[in-house]
Order: structure tokens, then C-alpha cells, then sequence
């Protein structure tokens, strides 16, 4: 049996400021390639089930493994340079780099790993027909402050893959499109995971796009202490 | 995070932001530059004060106002300083103490201090001929380097002194001067000056002259004259020579008292300290005159421009704490402006660490440049400012 992409079990969560509590209390399994939404009213936690995952919050209890790494007992740093390495993250507010142009924003990771110009140049090629699918060319040597929303989180998106990560996160990835663009957007994120075999986790309030995923993960409103 | 990606985060953020990162080492130049270039001139300036009057070991001239002695000798500055008899170096020279040299200050040529003085003074300044020769006799002018550079004379050309009065015929005119020799360059106000024999500035007084013999000129200059032939009185009429020239060279002579012939000061070398000491203790216990050492009225000068400076440094203290105030609230505006990309870092992966290098290579470069800035303007500061101060020694 390969592992499992995800393995979330009795999870628990609080933000040290605030009075928001995460209870995630069932047994949730993802396989490698597979694909799992994540749905519920806001504030119920999504997005920190996500950043979670992707190793940005350090989960207090619980059984939390991405991609056959327990994330619990792990140094923050050995956290990010997993994250940059292995996970593909596209967050709500897009964090693009307002002083970069597309180009540089999407290639981003992949100079924080360290990558050398032939690595960059590789990738940069490798990323030519997303960018055409998600009708990036004409935003490549743009900031995103001349950017509209949609733009931006497309260009979050290629941002996402250039690493060719084996699990991609996308908090709401389509909030921002219209229905042509929200329809491209998918196709492209299934494609990537059946042409790589990596698993997505998304973050949605768009149920017409749930029956296209393997698993659907409803939580419940965030709980108060 | 290698260093090459924080520098080309940091440049690329500072190449985006190139307009408040400009205002910000502006800003940062200027509290630097201020105090920086107010020591460095000051430091400069009293290099140059102290070596040129630890060159000039004392000072003979009038009482008066010791520092406009001690400038008018060393710097040739025109001052209202009382004339010291012209006998009075012959009777320096007598005491035997050491080498007197006459100085003569106040009248120019096409702006330049006209400097009466004697061969001697070149010896004791170290100054050269780079052209010609330095030997001066009556009309002739050695030109300081910068001056004669100024006013593109060479040996042979004529030098005009400057005309004091248009309207009042009694008043010598212009003096042509024939240049003899042009001075080396030896960075001190010597190269702005030109030189004369001091009985050429007697000529520009008006207490020497040349002209034909009296007995010869036309009878209707004569007004009249005593019973012998002598002292004959002429009109004013009569056109007095206002160049030197090998004809009428002997025709120069001094009319009143040769005693009260004027110099300004007289610059005294002593054969060693204890002369020194003595001429000094003697001449201003005779109470006469004043015998100065100009080291002493420089270092006194500095005292004054040192205490001021304090005050200024003080200034420079607050000025520059208020901007540091101003940086660090500027910095934590940014840092509130940055909230959003250091957590999109964060949250990309970037190490915790690149947040903090990338905002210390950011300041580090601002205050590079600043300090680069400041510096290029101290360096401008220190060519222009003593030239339009006149602060060179």
C-alpha cells in the first residue's frame, strides 16, 4: 500500500491571540494523486486546515502527515524548506510580491530553493504551456498592482506548479474568476495532478465543483472557547 | 537562501521603490554630510592656519588688533592696521636677532593682493620661480602661480595695478608693471598674491614718483620755485610716468620724510628660539610696537571656531537624532507597509531569517549609499568651499 498524501486524525488548533479554537476530531486519508475538497461555512476553519497542511501553523494535538512526513515535533525550518520543496500553495489573498513582475513572482520559490539559472531556465520552459492555458503571457512582465484579480490569482496559481510539487493546497483558487477562467483553472489543476501524480486539496465555496473531486470534506463552524 | 537572491530581492525592491528609497538617502546624506564636512573643513583649515603660521615663526606691526596682524601678514587681507616706519626694519635687522623682512598690504592688481615685500620672503616661504626670476626691482611683479594662471601673464607681459581713484587726479594712477618671474605652486595664498619691491607700493602711495626733470619740462607747469632754482613747485597738471622703465628708473625719488616711508608689518624670522624669545620680550616690553607670534593668534582664533563647533556639533547631535527618529519611524511605517510580502515570504517557504536579512541588506544598502553621498559631497566641499571661503593657507 503507497502513502498516503494526507493523513489528518483528531486535530486540534489555537491561534495564541485569539479565542478561535480548530477541532478537527474524525480520521481523514488521502491517497497519492488523489483529490479532496474542503467545504463549510466561513469561519469554519479552512483556511487554517490548509496552512496547517502546508506546515505554516504548528498544530498542538493531534495526527497530522503530508506526504509520509509527521509534521508534529518539526522545526520551523524544517517545515518551510518542505513546504518550498514538496507543496504547491495558492492562498486566498494570492501574496504575490508587489515589486516583482509576473515572471519573477511565479519563478519565486524556485530562487528561494536556491535554484541555479539552468534550473530556472528549465523550469521557466516547463511552465511556458501553463501560463499559455492559464492566459498569463500578456501579465509576464507586469507588477501586479496593473494586474486585475483574476490575473493575480492565476499568476498565484503558476506560482504553485513551478516547483512540481506533490501536493498542491489552493484556498479558493477560483474565488476571483469567471466561469470560462474558473473552468480553465480546474482543468489545469487535474491535469497537473494526473500528468505528476500529485494530489490537490481545495478550498472551496463553489459546490459545482465538487463532484469532480475523490473526496469531499465538509467541516463545521470553528468552535469558541 | 543563498546571498545571491537577497540581493536581488533587496535590489529588486529597491530599483521598484526608487523614488522614497532616493528621499530616504537623501535624508540620511545630508545628517551625515552636515557634521562630516563641517569637521573635515575645520580640520583642513586648521592644518592650513597652523602650518602657515608655524611658518611664519613672528609678527611686527602696530598695536592694534592682534588678529588683524597676525591675517593681514599672513594672508594679505587689506585691514585699517596702523603703517610701521620703514626705519624701524632697518632697526630689527641692527638687534641682529635674526632676519627681518618687509611686507607692504593693501593695494591690488586685477583683484590679486599686490604684495610689497623683498627677495627674502621667497627664501623663507620655500617658493621657486617656475618661470623667469624672482629678484625684484622697482615695476617689476612676480606672479603667484594661481594668479598668473587666472590672468594668463607670462615673464614680459604687463600687469596693471588697480586704479583706486577714477575722479581725484591726485591720486597716483595705475602703475604698469612689467611681469619678471611667475611663481611654482605652493598651495597657500601665496599663488593668489603678486609681489613687488615695496618701493613700487611707495609709487602707487604716491609717495614716490618719476617724472622729467623739473628744470626741463614745459615752463607753464612750472608755479614757481625759490630764488637758487630749487624746489621748484609743479602744476598738477604735469604727467607724472606710470611705468619703470631702464630710462626713467632714475628718475624716482621720495618726496617728505624717507622716516615715515609706510610698510604694514614686518614678518621676522628669528636665528633660533632663544632670539626669538628675546626680540619678542623686547620689543613689547619697549611698548612701541607689537611683536606677535602668529601660532599663538592662530591657535587662539581656533579656540573660538573649535568652541563654536561644539555649538554646531551639538546642533549636528539633534538634527541627526531627530532623523534617526524620523528613519526608525519611517522604518516601522514601512514595516507596517511590508506586513503583507514578509508573510507572503513566510508563507512561500523563505527562511525566518531572509525577512530579517532582506530588511538589514535593504537599510545597509540605503545607508551605503548615503554614506557614499556624504562623502562625494564632503570631497566637493573640501575643493570649493575653502576657494569661495578664501580659507586657503
Amino acid at each position: 500500500m503507497s502513502t498516503p498524501a494526507l493523513l489528518l486524525e483528531q486535530l486540534r488548533f489555537r491561534y495564541p491571540a485569539s479565542s478561535f479554537r480548530f477541532e478537527f476530531q474524525r480520521r481523514q486519508e488521502l491517497a497519492a494523486g488523489g483529490s479532496l475538497a474542503c467545504i463549510g461555512p466561513s469561519g469554519c476553519g479552512k483556511t487554517t486546515l490548509l496552512n496547517l497542511i502546508g506546515g505554516i501553523l504548528p498544530h498542538q494535538n493531534g495526527r497530522l502527515e503530508v506526504l509520509g512526513q509527521a509534521l508534529q515535533r518539526r522545526s520551523d525550518p524544517w517545515r518551510r524548506s518542505f513546504r518550498l520543496a514538496r507543496l504547491g500553495m495558492v492562498f486566498q489573498e494570492f501574496e504575490l510580491l508587489e515589486y516583482l513582475d509576473g515572471r519573477a513572482n511565479i519563478l519565486l520559490p524556485l530562487r528561494l530553493a536556491g535554484a541555479g539559472p539552468e534550473q530556472m531556465k528549465r523550469a521557466a520552459d516547463d511552465l511556458a504551456p501553463h501560463i499559455e492555458r492559464l492566459g498569463l503571457e500578456h501579465v509576464m512582465d507586469s507588477k501586479p498592482a496593473t494586474m486585475s484579480q483574476g490575473e493575480r490569482q492565476r499568476v498565484a496559481l503558476a506560482r504553485a506548479l513551478v516547483t512540481r510539487p506533490a501536493l498542491l493546497l489552493c484556498d479558493e483558487p477560483t474565488g476571483n474568476l469567471d466561469a470560462g477562467n474558473t473552468r480553465r483553472t480546474m482543468d489545469l489543476l487535474f491535469s497537473y495532478c494526473e500528468e505528476s501524480g500529485a494530489a490537490l486539496v481545495l478550498v472551496t465555496h463553489d459546490h459545482a465543483l465538487l463532484e469532480r473531486f475523490d473526496q469531499v470534506l465538509e467541516l463545521d463552524a470553528g468552535r469558541r472557547a | 537562501m543563498n546571498l545571491r537572491v537577497l540581493l536581488w530581492l533587496a535590489l529588486r525592491r529597491v530599483a521598484h521603490f526608487r523614488g522614497r528609497m532616493a528621499i530616504l538617502v537623501a535624508c540620511l546624506a545630508v545628517t551625515l554630510f552636515l557634521p562630516w564636512a563641517a569637521a573635515r573643513l575645520l580640520a583642513d583649515y586648521r592644518v592650513s592656519l597652523t602650518a602657515r603660521a608655524a611658518a611664519t615663526p613672528l609678527i611686527f606691526g602696530a598695536h592694534g588688533n592682534r588678529f588683524d596682524l597676525a591675517f593681514t601678514a599672513l594672508y594679505f587681507r587689506r585691514s585699517g592696521i596702523a603703517p610701521v616706519p620703514f626705519p624701524e626694519l632697518a632697526g630689527l635687522q641692527a638687534l641682529d636677532y635674526g632676519l627681518a623682512v618687509p611686507l607692504h598690504v593693501g593695494f591690488t592688481a586685477q583683484g590679486h593682493p599686490l604684495v610689497g615685500t623683498s627677495p627674502e620672503y621667497f627664501e623663507r616661504r620655500g617658493l621657486s620661480a617656475r618661470q623667469g626670476s624672482l629678484p625684484l626691482g622697482l615695476g617689476e611683479v612676480v606672479l603667484g602661480a594661481r594668479a598668473a594662471g587666472k590672468l594668463g601673464l607670462e615673464v614680459g607681459d604687463a600687469l596693471f595695478s588697480d586704479q583706486r581713484e577714477l575722479y581725484d587726479i591726485s591720486v597716483p594712477p595705475a602703475l604698469k608693471m612689467r611681469v619678471s618671474g611667475v611663481l611654482a605652486a605652493n598651495r597657500s595664498t601665496d599663488d593668489d598674491a603678486v609681489f613687488v619691491d615695496v618701493g613700487s607700493c611707495w609709487i602707487l602711495e604716491g609717495l614716490s614718483h618719476g617724472h622729467q626733470e623739473a628744470q626741463e619740462i614745459d615752463p607753464a607747469l612750472v608755479l614757481g620755485s625759490d630764488d637758487r632754482g630749487h624746489n621748484i613747485v609743479l602744476s598738477r597738471a604735469m604727467i607724472e610716468y606710470n611705468e619703470v622703465t631702464a630710462d626713467n628708473a632714475a628718475s624716482y625719488h621720495y618726496h617728505g620724510d624717507p622716516n615715515l616711508l609706510p610698510l604694514t608689518a614686518v614678518l621676522f624670522w628669528p636665528k633660533d628660539d632663544k632670539s626669538g624669545t628675546l626680540i619678542q620680550a623686547q620689543i613689547n616690553q619697549a611698548g612701541n610696537y607689537a611683536m606677535l607670534a602668529p601660532k599663538t593668534v592662530v591657535d587662539d582664533l581656533l579656540a573660538y571656531a573649535f568652541r563654536i563647533k561644539r555649538v554646531f556639533d551639538g546642533v549636528a547631535a539633534t538634527l541627526a537624532l531627530s532623523t534617526l527618529a524620523l528613519t526608525l519611524l519611517v522604518l516601522a511605517l514601512a514595516e507596517k507597509l511590508r506586513a503583507t510580502e514578509m508573510r507572503a515570504l513566510e508563507r512561500i517557504g523563505a527562511s525566518r531569517g531572509l525577512a530579517w536579512r532582506l530588511r538589514l541588506s535593504e537599510f545597509s544598502a540605503v545607508l551605503f549609499a548615503a554614506t557614499l553621498l556624504a562623502a562625494a559631497g564632503v570631497a566637493l566641499a573640501r575643493q570649493l568651499l575653502p576657494r569661495l571661503l578664501h580659507m586657503s593657507a
